[in-house]
Formats: structure tokens, C-alpha cells, sequence
């Protein structure tokens, strides 16, 4: 099925591929052909070994389609080549291609299932890594390689005059220690506030309980758009404040589901014993309810602290004129925006190397993230089986 | 004594065991109302002529000093083609997101969960989930790097096997392709965990019983594995569903140049530039836009949790 889908969407592209490309196409239907003879004859000699020839008469008096394939076919690639090089028409080497596509399920039929789709499996998995380690190897090698030379994955002409420039760029620190102060500061506030709102949400027996939670969920699912927020920002004089990046993202009603969700699972008896002792709920919440939950707090933590260290669009908003405000993503784009002629005018190696010191930017952002990367993975494999979301 | 009296001084007791704990909604409650709360009151301004932000002294006098105009601002949205443009590739793009992004992670899901060596799943999952954790600037400006025409990798590969090289995010006809294989890219590291979640709830002895009854790998999967999920897959398609009208602001607003208006352009950039682009802000209009927006989106998510709670008795909350 999925192949079929996939050929039919090849031969969607074919015609639109250049001369160069349709040759190395038909390149790999030549190899696909000698692959399938390959294992065609290594069957016959299999079945001789194992039964002698009466077993391979048999064999092909049961399957008589198949050497039938295999002498055909090349006759036919022959006669296409001949046709088409004497410019009758093009169609019958597409008629050629068809007769090997529409042969491939068969083929692999004459294997084990659960072989063949291992193998597949295997090399899906292993286009998939590449896909995505790709890109990484681009941008590593881009941040070390000398400008207007053909970088691919590894660096061309190592220099280390991209990542020397990041280092010292003042405004990248500058950025960097908003964007770790914005994290700390959210994080902290955003996850102590939804614990203490989610410690009563969780109580069925607290009054107006869900009232207050449809109170909640309507932030959710109902926002006022961009321009009343740019507005009210402006009312406050948030606009253009430090606060601005930290303060709209505190309330995430998800994370406070979750957080609602696991502290209903919690034992009662415990926090009921520790108030006969006489603590109060402040006590109760942070010395006992919180430790018991610390794998769901944590992962409700690590999310929000990624929510805010990715988060651009409250300084795209928010932030008009400062830009020493500017965190990480927010600068990114201001750096990658900047016309090229403006630098050309003021850094004319910078220029030059525009390329380059984009990249590597990128790589000195990613760095942080790597570094965490281990932690991060271990709470967010966790974080899935904890939080899949309750009714 | 009636029993609604009895109703009352129960709800009282309530309340005097739980007073203590109400304390703990102030701060959030707090912020939900100024930053949530009070934007969605200016969504008066839909209603209203744009406000004169600078005659007045503060921006409050600004908005109810503003003569209402009916339904003026929701007419003039929808005779303005730029608008129709914007809300069509919204769509579009929402739509084609989730026929490539939706089915992707659930084959990818089964394929970790169903294949033997664990070296390769190790692997492809730790490079798979990193992507979901970068920003989107950071994504958007490796690939525009990756697929630009004069530096870029693809096009280096594309030009050496022989095909013309091809602007992958300036150009109308590819504009829209590379914002869903992005969004693919980050994404689907995240959604394949959900399912693979999904698949461990399923119990081993199932699939091993068809084995040795003779079921190959596809029927194993077939009618043991995918069957085991629907009810996941049809939760998750319902609410995914429910937020069409969101196609990724951020992503776009990033990729976004001029040259792709007519295939790129979606609501939430538009009305950004609305109010960042234009001599006066257009608050007005912006709003008409976001509350259009908003009441379309609150629809679908409320009637595919609806429908979700009615079929699968699974809901967000």
C-alpha cells in the first residue's frame, strides 16, 4: 500500500525531473532488475540443492510467471533502448519501468513478513536520522567554514572567525542573560502559582470548585487576540519592560490540568494525618503534597521553562523599541533580519561572513539546550506516562 | 426544616472547612484576569472605529471615547481580498498539516515499537526529539539556510544529481511544502511518543497469540496494534482538528517575505501587520480579525471535545 502510494507519487514527479535525473533514475530501475535476478536465481539454486531438479520443475511448473519475467523483461528493456534511441517514443521505457515497479511486491512476498519489514523498517529509521542529523552537521560545519565555499557536512576551509565573532558579540551575552532571567523568574513564579491553584482545584469537596475551573479553561480556550494585548500592555506600561516577557505567560491552564490531575491521584490520608498534628495548608501543600508529587512537578517545570526560553512571541509584541531587551529567539531574528548592506557599510569582514556568523549563532543557541538535553529527556520520557491527560 | 435549608447550611459548613484554601487561587486568578481577562474586554474595539490612541490621555479614554460602529469592521474584513487570502491559506496550510503531520507519527510509532534491534530506535529517538525542544527561530533559520539556492545543502545535493535548483522558501509554488515538512520535522518526535505511549498500553500477549496462530507482521499490525490505539488516534485527530485555525504563527511569521503573501500570508500574520506595519494601527480591525479568529476556534474545540467525551469518553479536560 504505502509503496504503491509512494510509486504512484514518483512517476507524479518523473516528468517534471531534468534529463541528468531521469538518467540516474533509470539507472537504479537497471539495479532493481539485477537485484531481482540475483535473488530469483539464488532461489533456484537453493530449491536445486535442497531437492535436485526434479524439484526445480516442479517449482517452476508451480510458477510460471516467473522465468517468464525474467526472460522478458530484458528483451523488452532492449527493444525500449533500441526504440527510444532511434526517437520513436518514449513510452516504452516508461512501460519498461512500469513492469519492474509492479513486480516489486512480489518479490518481497517470497520473503519472510517479518524480515522484510525489518529491513524496511530499518532503512526508513535510518533516512529518518539522517533527516534530522543533517541539518545539525550543516550548521556545525557552517559556523567553521570559511565564507562562498561549498560546505556540505563537514566544515570547508576551518576558521574559527564565525564563533570567535558570537563570543565576543555583546549583544549575543546580552541576550543570553535576559533569556536565562526571563526563564528563572517565569518558571519559579508560573509553576508556584499553578501548584497552589491546583492544590484546592483538586479537592472535591472545595466549594465553587467548577466555577473556578471553567473560569480557567475559558483563558484557554478563549484569547482576545494580538491588539487588545498590545493595548492593555500599553495601559499597564509594560510595554517595552523587562516584566513583559515574564509576566502574560504565567498562567498555562495545561499545566495546571496536569498538575490538578496528579494531585487528585494522591492518598488523602497523609495530608488528613498531618493536619491533626496541626499544620496548616501552607505546610501541608509544600512539605508533604509537593514532595509526594516531585516527578510531576518536575516535568510541568521543565515544560514551562522550555516554554519560556523558546518564546518569541511576547518580545515580538511586546518589546517596540529596546532591543537590549531581547531575548535569545527575539534577537535571532533581529540578527538574521538585518539588511546586508547596512553591515556592509559598518563590517565589511562581518559582511563577508554573514553567513557564517549566522550559523553560528544558531550553534552557540542550541548549546544550552544540548546541555540540558539528557535531563530534559529523561523528565519528558517519564513526563508522557505520568501525563497523559485524565478526564 | 426544608431541605433547601439544609442544602444551605451544608454549602456554609463547606465553606468554613475550606475557607483556608481559597488563599491559594489569589495570584492566579489575579493574572488570568489582567492578562487574559481584560485583553478579551477590548475585543469591544471590534465594534468600535479605531481608537485615537494619542489624542486622549490614556489609552482606556482612547477606547471608549470610540463611536461604535455595528458590525462595520466584520463588513469591511470580508471585502477586503487580502483578508480572504489570508483566511483561505490558513486554512490550506492547517489542513494540509494535518493530513502530512497526522498520520506520520502513528506509522513511525509502530514501526519503533514493531522492529527488532534497539540500537537504531535508541538512536533515531534521541536525535528525533530534540528538534521539538528548539524555538522556531532557531528551526526556520537552519532551514532557510539549508535550502537557500546559493549556500544551501539540498540545493547543492539537487544541482550535483542533476535538477535545477529551486527556492524552497521565497517562491510561491514550494512556499507552503516547506512549512508543513518543518513543522513535520519539529513536531513529530513529540506526537510519535504520544502513540508509542499508546502502544505500550497494549498488551504483549495479544500480538504473541496471533503470531503463533499464524498472523503475519502486517495482520499483527493490522488488526492487533492499530486497533489497540483508535481510540487514541481518533481523541487526538478530533482536537487536533479543533485547532485549524491556528496554522503556526510563529513559524510563518519567521518564513515569511513578501514574495509568498499570496501563498503564506495567514490571519495571524496579517493581522500583525495590521497593527505593526501600518502608518496608524489598525486596532480595530485587528480585533475583528483575533474575535472572528477566536469564536471559529472556540466552535471547534469545544464541539470536537463535545464529540471526543460522546464517542471515546476521553476529553481534554
Amino acid at each position: 500500500m504505502l509503496l504503491t502510494c509512494f510509486i504512484i507519487f514518483a512517476k507524479l514527479c518523473y516528468n517534471k525531473f531534468s534529463d541528468g535525473a531521469i538518467i540516474t533514475l533509470d539507472v537504479l530501475y537497471l539495479l532493481m532488475y539485477v537485484l531481482f535476478l540475483a535473488e530469483f536465481i539464488y532461489r533456484i539454486t537453493t530449491i536445486y540443492k535442497l531437492n535436485g531438479k526434479e524439484g526445480i520443475v516442479s517449482y517452476l511448473k508451480f510458477n510460471k510467471a516467473e522465468p517468464l519475467y525474467m526472460i522478458i523483461a530484458p528483451i523488452v528493456a532492449v527493444f525500449a533502448i533500441v526504440a527510444s534511441s532511434s526517437g520513436a517514443s518514449l513510452k516504452t521505457a516508461e512501460f519498461l519501468q512500469w513492469i519492474i515497479i509492479l513486480k516489486i511486491p512480489a518479490v518481497l512476498r517470497n520473503f519472510n513478513d517479518e524480515i522484510v519489514f525489518n529491513i524496511i523498517a530499518k532503512i526508513i529509521m535510518a533516512l529518518l536520522v539522517i533527516v534530522f542529523v543533517v541539518p545539525f552537521l550543516n550548521i556545525i560545519a557552517l559556523s567553521f567554514s570559511s565564507p562562498h565555499t561549498v560546505v556540505n557536512i563537514l566544515p570547508n576551509d576551518f576558521t574559527w572567525y564565525s564563533v570567535n565573532f558570537v563570543l565576543t558579540y555583546k549583544q549575543f551575552w546580552n541576550a543570553l542573560s535576559i533569556s536565562v532571567l526571563v526563564t528563572i523568574i517565569g518558571t519559579l513564579g508560573s509553576v508556584l502559582m499553578m501548584i497552589m491553584a491546583a492544590y484546592p482545584l483538586s479537592k472535591p469537596g472545595m466549594p465553587l470548585r467548577k466555577t473556578t475551573l471553567v473560569f480557567f479553561l475559558i483563558v484557554m480556550l478563549f484569547s482576545g487576540g494580538m491588539a487588545p494585548k498590545i493595548i492593555v500592555m500599553n495601559i499597564l506600561g509594560l510595554l517595552d519592560n523587562f516584566w513583559a516577557l515574564v509576566l502574560p505567560s504565567f498562567i498555562n491552564v495545561f499545566h495546571l490540568l496536569l498538575l490538578k490531575g496528579f494531585f487528585e491521584g494522591l492518598p488523602q490520608e497523609l495530608e488528613e494525618s498531618a493536619k491533626l498534628d496541626g499544620a496548616n495548608n501552607y505546610d501541608v501543600l509544600f512539605k508533604i503534597v509537593v514532595p509526594l508529587s516531585l516527578p510531576m512537578v518536575a516535568t510541568v517545570s521543565m515544560f514551562t521553562a522550555i516554554v519560556y526560553w523558546n518564546n518569541f512571541n511576547n518580545a515580538l509584541m511586546y518589546v517596540v523599541a529596546k532591543t537590549d531587551l531581547y531575548p535569545i529567539p527575539m534577537f535571532i531574528r533581529n540578527f538574521t533580519n538585518m539588511s546586508e548592506q547596512s553591515i556592509s557599510m559598518s563590517d565589511p569582514i562581518l559582511a563577508d561572513h554573514l553567513e557564517n556568523v549566522k550559523m553560528a549563532l544558531m550553534l552557540l543557541s542550541i548549546v544550552p539546550i544540548m546541555c540540558a538535553y539528557p535531563f530534559i529527556l529523561k523528565t519528558f520520557t517519564k513526563g508522557v506516562a505520568v501525563g497523559s491527560v485524565k478526564g | 426544616m426544608n431541605s433547601s435549608n439544609k442544602e444551605k447550611t451544608a454549602l456554609k459548613s463547606q465553606f468554613r472547612n475550606y475557607k483556608n484554601l481559597f488563599p491559594f487561587y489569589i495570584p492566579a486568578i489575579f493574572f488570568a484576569l489582567i492578562f487574559s481577562y481584560l485583553p478579551m474586554m477590548g475585543l469591544i474595539m471590534a465594534f468600535k472605529d479605531n481608537p485615537n490612541l494619542i489624542r486622549y490621555d490614556s489609552a482606556i479614554e482612547g477606547i471608549i471615547k470610540a463611536p461604535f460602529n455595528q458590525l462595520e469592521n466584520f463588513k469591511y474584513i470580508f471585502s477586503k481580498p487580502d483578508f480572504l487570502f489570508a483566511l483561505k491559506n490558513t486554512l490550506i496550510i492547517s489542513f494540509l498539516k494535518i493530513a502530512i503531520t497526522f498520520p506520520l507519527p502513528i506509522i513511525l510509532s509502530i514501526l519503533l515499537t514493531e522492529v527488532r534491534g534497539k540500537k537504531m530506535v535508541k538512536t533515531l529517538e534521541i536525535v528525533m526529539y530534540l528538534p521539538y525542544f528548539l524555538s522556531w527561530v532557531i528551526v526556520d533559520n537552519i532551514f532557510i539556510t539549508l535550502f537557500s539556492p546559493s549556500v544551501g545543502l539540498v540545493n547543492n545535493i539537487l544541482s550535483t544529481l542533476g535538477f535545477e535548483k529551486v527556492s524552497f522558501v521565497t517562491s510561491n509554488d514550494y512556499f507552503r511544502g516547506t512549512v508543513v515538512f518543518l513543522s513535520a520535522w519539529k513536531d513529530i518526535g513529540w506526537s510519535t511518543l504520544t502513540y508509542i505511549a499508546a502502544i505500550m498500553t497494549i498488551d504483549p500477549a495479544l500480538s504473541e497469540a496471533a503470531e503463533i496462530d499464524g498472523a503475519s507482521k502486517m495482520q499483527r499490525i493490522m488488526f492487533i496494534i492499530i486497533p489497540g490505539i483508535a481510540a487514541t488516534i481518533a481523541v487526538l485527530f478530533i482536537l487536533r482538528i479543533g485547532y485549524v485555525m491556528d496554522a503556526g504563527f510563529e513559524q510563518i511569521y519567521i518564513l515569511y517575505t513578501p514574495f509568498v503573501q499570496e501563498t503564506g500570508d495567514i490571519l495571524g500574520t496579517y493581522s500583525f501587520r495590521l497593527i505593526r506595519n501600518s502608518l496608524i494601527p489598525q486596532y480595530s480591525i485587528s480585533s475583528a480579525i483575533g474575535m472572528f479568529n477566536s469564536m471559529v476556534a472556540l466552535v471547534l474545540v469545544l464541539g470536537g471535545n463535545f464529540l471526543s467525551r460522546k464517542l471515546f469518553h476521553r476529553g481534554i479536560w
